[in-house]
């Protein structure tokens, strides 16, 4: 598709090189589309799609969790209520970049430990922490692929993002008036119909509003990928932003970080405005029937 | 000697029911019976305990003392700690699909039409097919007069209408007995008129009812036996024209003429 690519690409640098000749704006055009669909480029463009399907997969992750924890916060079993208190609590209190480099590190640990005990290495002598270092034997070690990066990135942001989901519908199940699940009791339902057909149903248009602040600050999280050993799309903006010299580089140009951040910037502005039309989508539609005055002017 | 027929047992029968809230001794020993086609009006002031009494039908309220059987079937209790609770989820959900139950405040599902208000307890708990529940709750909406808001949302309509609502998603269970927790109280006196007319036409159909209420006259109008509570104990019981016209206890007399006086 882009076999004229060489050819462009010689001609453009030889034009930098020689003030007396111009660039046309079709060579311009054909140029930047060879410039775009280099090796590197579809890197960042990659990173942007791991970007988004981190994002994708935490959401479901972090709102099981949620509901766990705010279903187990309510729940008859004091361990099981003070496990889930617990984790709200200590979750929520932890700085994010701390809980980047530890949760991945425990879990890589904790899997490499039961492997090593459990399955691969139960005739090594040698034992898992020889009082200095962490040493699974090479079987059980994991190695640190692109794939278990971003499974454990999404682990770690789900276990992050869970707990504030968490209290977010442990809020919105308590704002629910409490006649409405009274009186399906009332009628016979039991308590998990009550749940699945009254509770949860209203419950959603007192936690949207948390989740959609929730979403935008998950969304601008996503930077933090970098400290889990994933490039992500600052790591490469940063890269193809820099100078690039006539003689080691096939597309030159000057410094164009500013241009690449600023799309960083778009990036993520659209995708943010974006999801407030899904969420203002999203309330509209929880909200329907639910007072009269969603359906009047709004004025006060 | 001939046991009697399962119809011949009283619909709601409950003996010597105490209830306290923490320190609160609400009920104190009450006897309620209510044969089939019973109406029963409970009056009483504020604080009796007469909708305390009521919500002990159905276990939304479980009384820590006393037996409540409904149409003959015992239900069963298993202590704990200084109270107890009933032992069996399935006959309470049984039981209370048997006893519908109509609120002060109405409780329509907010998030549904009224259509979906009055189907989904029968889906639910009866097990109905969809088409068969949808024309059980369109004959019992166009019986209390509403099936043209079958698709509205419970917040467009009045109190009245959504009282009606209520009744309708009531009926629509086909329930032994009738629970009405002060139905008309939350309205309008405009608007009490047609939720009384539906009920007094419901007592008028032989239907087995326990009324809380604090109109003395509809209550007068529909019951066949009306039970006057107070402090947790009921103090008088009898028949309207008894208990209204001929009141025995100082406390009856004062009461009725408080109310008459308002």
């Amino acid at each position: 598709m882009f076999e004229y690519c060489p050819a462009i690409a010689e001609q453009v640098k030889i034009a930098l090189g020689d003030e007396s000749l111009s660039i046309s704006l079709q060579d311009r055009l054909q140029w930047f589309s060879c410039y775009f669909t280099t090796k590197k480029h579809l890197s960042i463009f990659r990173a942007a799609g791991v970007v988004m399907l981190i994002l994708a997969f935490t959401v479901p992750v972090s709102l099981l969790l949620g509901f766990m924890g705010a279903l187990g916060k309510a729940s008859r079993w004091p361990i099981i209520s003070q496990i889930c208190s617990i984790y709200v609590i200590m979750v929520r209190g932890i700085p994010d970049i701390i809980f980047f480099l530890f949760v991945p590190l425990t879990i890589e640990i904790g899997i490499e430990f039961f492997l090593h005990k459990a399955i691969y290495c139960r005739d090594v002598v040698e034992p898992f922490f020889n009082g200095i270092n962490l040493q699974p034997c090479p079987d059980a070690a994991i190695i640190p692929t692109q794939f278990n990066r971003i499974v454990l990135a999404i682990v770690a942001y789900g276990i992050v993002f869970g707990s504030f989901a968490a209290n977010i519908i442990d809020g919105a199940l308590k704002a629910v008036p409490f006649g409405q699940r009274e009186t399906g009791a009332a009628f016979g339902l039991t308590r998990f119909q009550v749940f699945r057909d009254i509770h949860m149903p209203q419950m959603w248009r007192f936690a949207l509003p948390g989740f959609s602040n929730l979403w935008l600050i998950l969304i601008k999280a996503t930077p933090l990928l970098f400290l889990l050993g994933i490039q992500d799309i600052i790591y490469y903006a940063d890269l193809l932003g820099k100078v690039a010299t006539r003689r080691y580089s096939t597309y030159p140009h000057g410094d164009w970080k500013l241009w690449y951040f600023l799309a960083l910037g778009v990036f993520y502005l659209l995708l943010t405005m974006g999801s407030q039309l899904v969420f203002s989508r999203l309330e509209r539609r929880f909200n329907q029937g639910m007072s009269i005055n969603n359906a009047s002017s709004g004025r006060v | 000697m001939i046991p009697p027929e399962p119809q011949d047992q009283p619909v709601i029968e409950l003996s010597d029911i105490h209830k306290s809230f923490s320190d609160l001794h609400v009920l104190k020993g009450v006897n309620l019976t209510a044969n089939k086609g019973d109406v029963v009006a409970m009056i009483g002031s504020s604080g009796s305990g007469k909708s305390t009494l009521l919500r002990c039908v159905n276990l939304l309220e479980v009384p820590e003392k006393g037996r409540i059987a409904i149409s003959g079937e015992d239900i069963t209790f298993k202590p704990k700690g200084n109270d107890r609770l009933p032992s069996n989820a399935a006959q309470v959900n049984r039981i209370r699909a048997n006893l519908s139950m109509v609120f002060q405040q109405f409780n329509l599902w907010a998030h549904l039409t009224i259509m979906d208000n009055v189907v989904l307890p029968q889906r639910r708990v009866l097990k109905r097919s969809k088409q068969e529940a949808r024309q059980r709750a369109t004959d019992t909406l166009r019986r209390v007069g509403i099936d043209d808001k079958a698709d509205a949302f419970p917040a467009q309509l009045s109190g009245g209408q959504q009282q009606r609502a209520a009744i309708a998603r009531a009926l629509a269970m086909d329930p032994a007995a009738l629970l009405f927790d002060e139905p008309t109280s939350a309205l309008d006196p405009e608007l009490e008129g047609e939720v009384l007319r539906v009920i007094k036409s419901l007592a008028d159909e032989d239907r087995t009812m326990l009324l809380v209420t604090h109109d003395m006259r509809f209550a007068r109008d529909v019951a066949d036996k009306v039970v006057f509570l107070h402090q947790g104990r009921i103090e008088e019981e009898g028949t309207p024209k008894e208990l209204f016209d001929n009141p025995k206890s100082e406390r009856l007399q004062q009461f009725l003429s408080a109310s008459v006086s308002r």
